[in-house]
């Protein structure tokens, strides 16, 4: 639909990505909710919220035009709606359908989001299962259902899914829409039509009044002048009633009271421009005389009510405790603290070349900035930190469903989900958990008949933990299985040619699982055994500035802990001097930096190396890589910064160490184009723009460049 | 397909009255109500034939209530008849009934 105004499509996909969200959020509870159950039949309270949920996307997706996503929801709904009328009894089966088609939906969802592939037989498929579950479902075991008498096919079904308890409510509400809802593409007859279902037979009335009437010379016909007036008598609550507006209008726009019940709905306002009598009511109760009685405007109104819920689907209090914000907007308001960061490093710079007698007041004043920007920065970083119980949340149904395949009995408990990471963190860790989770089901877990061989219970647990510790979040993925095998993992990594020796410590043997190709699994399954998990997991979680140790017992279990940066957007580096141009080297990344004696240095192969405690490193010459003019181009007259990438270590060769801080990451291929080596840039304070080095891309430029060691030789 | 024919005191909607059609449609009352207005002499009541709308939303319902409102506001009575009993519920569910006080079926003539 379109206005053929500028402006209108925006506003269109401004609202679109609310209902998205909403639906993506409903869906989450849903599979939380199914996924709680294990195999249990659901309370009421369950049922009511499953229901909620789906009828929510439904309701939504017919308003915004999003057909296709009506037509599981429906289907969903029906087998919900016989599951609690007892006409067919629950089966563990019901949660799989039900779960499934959560997925259809969520993969409708990402069809009208992103643009990706809808898989019109899956659809088919789940629409058939639970069309089949709705019409054959089993007997249910006898339940005594108090019925209403007049409940009707079309409603009574929704208002007994719907209503928590028995209670009957009468309702005045008037519906003030923005003037641009048409255009919007929202289908006011879809959300009249929703209202009306709530209520019971004969129980809805509705009543459209021309706010203003316009000549028709001025009238534009896609403006909505209309104010509508609905009174109906429900077993739903304010809150539900409200919940049918959720996507469609601000508090202001609902006034919503609730009726005496002896009293008759409020009569149409007589002179109220072109205000007609429109359609009566159904009911006709008796007349009763006006109770004066405060108005309950939109949210707010309830909230001071303290009784009441929120409407809008949310719980009392949280309306006023979030709100919903793009992220555009949050990286944006990142962007400009970043940039008054810098500002006032330029300032505390130039003010540090100013006599501080004569300038105290200048002083005084730049430090009082600096405290505040900082505190400014924390905040406004705060922001972008989310829960991983994001992440953690997704985990309860994979256990499920691989426990199911692999014929383990498996618990799995989450410790610490209140968390909170970078938000940019969170999309990554993601698949590296996802991949030792998988992992510690495959391999690490035994089977209930082995561990009760072993004097275990049997059933295994994972746990999954998140802290914060020193500025850090740590992740540890652990398991009550067998532990790695070390002679297992020996045995597959000579036989992969990775160097390995009989007297590697326990450490080192465990890092070799790290090895790209490497795999101890016996057979290659769906799950995991091609040995492309454990290097994948560390890569992607040093590309987040973070570290992997692994911690195993014999028969008692392993542990995979992840530790990462709290942000992307700020990183704490080291500047060092590398002629006339300064690098960024992340702090996480360096282990130590020295001024190597001549004879710490070597010559491998034609390379020169530096020994560190039995160990030999490359040297990496940052000037050479990015070809910079300097005079020191001896390691002996410079400085070697050691870094340490998941146990492959090499010495970066500098001029000089500058200053340890606290950088602002900018990206340096929007404004520039990507540099190798580099995984940014920062702006220092002096104005300059200074190279975050990428260390992990350094050490591929650096094996590129030089031939395996060898033997090592006293350096010419 | 929206058509709408005009004689003096009669004027005769078919097809669609949406949002799709809302511009287009505003554009075949304001030529109706037009007629009417030129009309020699200017008809007292106009007779408005809703019984070939085939299609009514919340859109199409109040640009319907507009018109007749125009009609009486240059002091001719509006007799919309006709609608469709489909049309007529919604029309009742979008609480229009009133507003365009429809009656079902096609009127007697």
């Amino acid at each position: 639909m379109s206005n053929g105004k500028p402006g209108s499509d925006i506003d269109i996909k401004r609202f679109n990505q609310v209902f998205f969200e909403e639906c993506a959020e409903h869906l989450v509870e849903m599979e939380r909710i199914l996924i709680s159950l294990s195999d249990r039949e659901p309370d009421q309270e369950q049922m009511n919220a499953i229901f909620r949920a789906a009828h929510s996307i439904k309701g939504g997706a017919g308003i915004f035009g999003f057909d296709d996503m009506t037509v599981v929801t429906h289907v969903m709904e029906s087998l919900l709606d016989r599951l609690r009328k007892h006409e067919i009894g629950f089966t563990a089966s019901m949660v799989d359908v039900l779960l499934e088609a959560g997925d259809v939906i969520a993969m409708q969802l990402a069809g009208h989001r992103e643009g990706s592939v809808v898989r019109q037989e899956a659809i088919d498929a789940v629409r058939d299962k639970l069309q089949r579950l709705v019409d054959n479902g089993p007997a249910a075991p006898p339940v005594a259902v108090v019925e209403p008498p007049d409940s009707s096919p079309c409603s009574g079904a929704l208002i007994r899914s719907l209503g928590d308890d028995t209670a009957t409510h009468r309702f005045e509400l008037s519906f003030t829409p923005d003037d641009n809802i048409f255009r919007r593409g929202i289908r006011v007859e879809s959300i009249i039509a929703e209202l009306s279902e709530l209520a019971q037979p004969g129980g809805f009335a509705s009543r459209a009044e021309l706010v203003e009437v316009p000549t028709l010379a001025e009238f534009d016909p896609e403006n909505c002048l209309t104010r509508w007036h609905f009174t109906l008598t429900t077993p739903a609550s304010a809150d539900q009633v409200m919940e049918v507006f959720m996507f469609v209008a601000d508090e202001e726009q609902l006034n919503l009271r609730e009726l005496p019940s002896e009293r008759l709905p409020a009569a149409a306002p007589a002179n109220l421009p072109g205000a007609t009598a429109a359609a009566e009511p159904s009911t006709a109760p008796g007349a009763a005389p006006p109770v004066p009685e405060p108005r309950l405007e939109g949210r707010r109104a309830y909230d001071r009510d303290e009784t009441s819920p929120g409407a809008f689907g949310r719980r009392q209090g949280e309306a006023e405790s979030s709100i919903r914000v793009n992220v555009t907007k949050v990286d944006q308001l990142i962007n400009q603290v970043g940039e008054l960061l810098i500002t006032q490093a330029m300032l505390a710079q130039v003010a540090s070349e100013l006599d501080p007698v004569r300038y105290e007041t200048l002083h005084k004043g730049l430090l009082q900035l600096a405290r505040n920007s900082r505190d400014l920065q924390g905040s406004v970083m705060s922001i972008r930190l989310v829960p991983i119980s994001i992440v953690f949340s997704r985990f309860p149904r994979m256990v499920r469903e691989l426990a199911g395949r692999l014929g383990k009995s498996v618990e799995l408990k989450t410790v610490g989900e209140t968390t909170e990471l970078d938000k940019g963190l969170i999309e990554k860790v993601a698949d590296p958990l996802s991949h030792l989770v998988r992992n510690a089901l495959d391999h690490g877990l035994e089977t209930s008949e082995v561990r009760l061989a072993n004097g275990k219970e049997p059933t295994g647990t994972i746990q999954l933990k998140a802290s914060q510790v020193a500025g850090r979040i740590v992740i540890e993925v652990s398991d009550d299985g067998a532990g790695l095998n070390r002679d297992k993992i020996l045995a597959k990594a000579s036989e992969a040619g990775i160097p390995c020796s009989e007297s590697m410590s326990d450490e080192e043997v465990w890092q070799l699982i790290f090895a790209a190709g490497f795999s101890t699994a016996d057979q290659v399954t769906d799950l995991s055994g091609r040995g492309v998990g454990m290097d994948v997991v560390l890569k992607n979680v040093q590309a987040m500035g973070g570290r992997v140790q692994i911690a195993s017992q014999a028969g008692k279990g392993a542990c995979v802990t992840i530790s990462l940066p709290l942000t992307l957007a700020i990183l704490n580096g080291l500047s060092v001097a590398v002629g006339a141009e300064k690098f960024i080297i992340p702090l996480s990344a360096i282990i130590e930096s020295l001024q190597p004696k001549p004879d710490q240095l070597k010559s491998v192969n034609g390379k020169q190396v530096v020994a560190v405690r039995g160990e030999y490193l490359p040297i990496l010459r940052l000037h050479e890589l990015f070809n910079i003019e300097t005079e020191v181009t001896d390691p002996r007259q410079g400085i070697l910064v050691l870094v340490d990438l998941g146990g492959e270590k090499t010495a970066l060769l500098v001029d000089a160490l500058l200053d340890e801080q606290q950088v602002v990451v900018k990206s340096i291929e929007t404004n520039y184009r990507r540099v190798a080596g580099s995984a940014g840039a920062t702006i220092l304070g002096d104005g300059r723009v200074a190279l975050i080095l990428d260390v992990a891309e350094l050490f591929e430029m650096a094996k590129k460049a030089q031939p395996e060691p060898g033997p090592a030789k006293e350096a010419a | 397909m929206q058509q709408t024919t005009s004689t003096p005191g009669k004027v005769v909607l078919t097809g669609a009255w949406t949002m799709d059609q809302a511009v287009e449609g505003l554009s075949f009352l304001a030529l109706a109500l037009q007629d009417q207005l030129e009309a020699t002499p200017p008809p007292t009541s106009t007779e408005v034939d809703l019984s070939q709308v085939r299609e009514l939303d919340a859109c199409g319902c109040q640009l319907l209530a507009v018109f007749l409102e125009n009609l009486k506001g240059n002091g001719i009575l509006p007799v919309p008849h006709g609608l469709a009993p489909a049309l007529f519920d919604t029309t009742r569910l979008l609480g229009f009934a009133g507003l365009l006080g429809a009656q079902d079926g096609p009127k007697e003539t």
